[in-house]
């Protein structure tokens, strides 16, 4: 690396189960125009475009960034479109951020969607046969391993489940807005995937993140401030061998020591102010405190019941109201990023931590195989 | 410009399209299939470390050696559920599912490695928890094909066994399974 690279502008959708009020291309205009202003930029103004978003088959169509360039002012430039399932949104963001850090382009921008009402995610994960299982049915069994090995009380996920809702109440963009959540009333919405209720879960919503991604020193001169990027990391590993470990996976550790080696973080727990975690089923925030050691093993649930992780709390995780209040799933990853970027540049609004210095961004995807993990902070390196 | 507060009525057209097409197995997998039609489950043991999987890979990706047809190693039908989950099937165009079913990991006395998204039955879906001994319930002979068997699968044995049932047996301990939950 040879230069930080730094985030300037961040913007995102009105997430929605059915945006049918906009096309995909006008979704994501919506996004990136948002990212613009808040960069103070123009379309001209940008150098590269990169684009993510989780398979083809969920809106069913075939490499979509193709029609997708003029929308983006791509015409003449270079746009390059990622994938890595579920995280796709984190690694399209830290790609971005490689293009600043090698010093290729000034400004890039950075953008991930999903318009889930344009075709059908179930179908797409079935490849179209019969018996599908969704992402719930494949992440239950592991859910369930976690409970066994910990523990850990039912309420816990059902304690996730109000707090994630209630911080999506202070964010305009968040597609679930359930005011009267409690306890009870996840407790009592149907059961999907065996421990997971429905409340659990995380909607299916259109949306689109994007964040324009510049160097530290024209980050500076920036009228607003900058959220500047001390580290990240993307690891992946088979999503099935011998003796894998899906509740606690290897590429899911070596991603978290990697971004807390790079930014100098010695202890996650008191050295990071806020988190915005890739958590699309309750159980997955205490389950990725301890997979990426910022609690030990069997305190992450305990983290939770003491309600540390609220917006109030020690280690606030997911002010924003996280991937259970808004799930277009190629953005869901980049929202994360974008989050923690207005976290650490003071502009979260409703949902803002106060005093948030250095934060955290994760996104996962695939069998829990691919991790994409940033720093943030609101000072350059 | 048209007036945008009005959201016009969606023209949906119905366009399936359907590929049909034949792939040809790997030499491993085509020892594999025939053993399965055969009623046999069989993988490679790695030489290196002792891993068995199945169906072989050709190497062993942890120690990264090859397997060969020398390295053949049978595995029983029988084995453990290691983890799994009830599916409250979701709708969509081709689910053939509209009931609750099990999704199942069994690991096989033999293979270090699960067989995923398999049926338990003969116990209630209340009933059913990791460590239970089960067995495979096959087809009969003349039923067994090679469909669902992929050179990019995970080995699939549902063209050739039905579900697997629980024997009754007392659970395995715990030690034997909770290295291998997926
Ligand atoms: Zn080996």
């Amino acid at each position: 690396m040879t230069e930080q690279a730094a985030v300037i502008g961040v913007g995102q959708t009105h997430h929605k189960k059915k945006r049918a009020d906009v096309s995909i291309p006008g979704l994501l205009r919506e996004a990136a125009l948002r990212a613009l202003d808040d960069a103070e930029c123009t379309w001209a103004d940008i150098d590269a475009v990169v684009i993510g978003k989780a398979p083809d088959a969920f809106e069913g169509i075939v490499q979509p960034e193709l029609f997708l360039a003029d929308a983006l002012g791509g015409a003449g430039k270079p746009m390059l479109r990622v994938h890595t399932a579920g995280s796709v949104g984190g690694s399209t963001f830290i790609v971005g951020s490689h293009l600043i850090e090698s010093q290729i382009h000034d400004r890039v921008l950075a953008i991930a969607w999903e318009k889930q009402s344009e075709g059908n995610a179930q179908w797409g994960l079935a490849g179209g046969r019969g018996r599908g299982i969704g992402a719930g049915g494949a992440f239950a069994p592991w859910i369930r391993a976690y409970i066994e090995k910990t523990g850990a009380p039912e309420y816990i996920g059902w304690q996730v489940a109000v707090k994630d809702r209630l911080n999506a109440l202070k964010n305009p963009y968040a597609h679930l807005h359930l005011p009267d959540i409690t306890i009870e009333t996840v407790k009592e919405s149907a059961m999907l995937w065996d421990p997971l209720r429905f409340l659990e879960s995380c909607p299916s919503s259109d949306g689109a993140c994007a964040v324009v991604l510049t160097n530290a020193a024209t980050a500076k001169k920036a009228s607003k401030p900058a959220a500047y990027i001390a580290a990240t990391a993307v690891k992946s590993e088979l999503g099935q061998f011998p003796g894998r470990d899906p509740v606690r996976p290897q590429a899911g550790v070596e991603c978290a020591h990697d971004v807390y080696r790079q930014a100098g973080i010695g202890v996650p727990r008191q050295e990071i102010d806020v988190a915005e975690i890739y958590v699309p089923f309750s159980w997955y925030e205490p389950m990725w405190l301890e997979g990426h050691d910022i609690a030990g093993p069997g305190e992450g649930w305990k983290m939770v019941e003491g309600g540390d992780t609220e917006l109030t709390g020690s280690f606030p995780v997911n002010a924003s109201g996280g991937v259970l209040s808004s799930n277009p799933i190629g953005a869901s990853g980049m929202l994360r990023f974008a989050e923690a970027a207005l976290q650490v540049r003071g502009q979260a609004g409703e949902h803002q931590v106060d005093g948030v210095r250095t934060a955290l961004a994760q996104a996962y995807g695939g069998a829990a195989q691919y991790f994409a993990m940033g720093i943030l902070r609101n000072e350059p390196a | 410009m048209s007036d945008t507060t009005t959201p016009k009525e969606n023209l949906v057209m119905n366009h399936l399209v359907s590929l049909s097409y034949s792939e040809e197995l790997t030499p491993i997998l085509e020892r594999y299939v025939d053993a399965l039609i055969d009623g046999r489950i069989v993988g490679h043991k790695c030489p290196q470390c002792g891993r068995v999987y199945v169906p072989g890979k050709g190497y062993c990706p942890i120690c990264v050696v090859e397997t060969t047809d020398k390295d053949e190693f049978e595995v029983s039908d029988r084995g453990t559920v290691t983890g799994f989950t009830i599916i409250t099937p979701v709708a969509y165009y081709g689910q053939t599912e509209t009931e609750p079913f099990v999704y199942a990991s069994v690991l096989l006395d033999g293979s270090s490695g699960n067989l995923g998204g398999q049926d338990i039955i003969g116990v209630a879906h209340d009933q059913l928890h990791s460590g239970m001994r089960v067995r495979a319930v096959w087809k009969p002979p003349n039923e067994r094909t090679a469909e669902g068997v992929s050179n990019r699968g995970w080995g699939s044995v549902a063209s050739v066994i039905d579900a697997f049932e629980w024997t009754g047996e007392p659970d395995a301990d715990r030690s034997v399974y909770e290295e291998h939950i997926f």
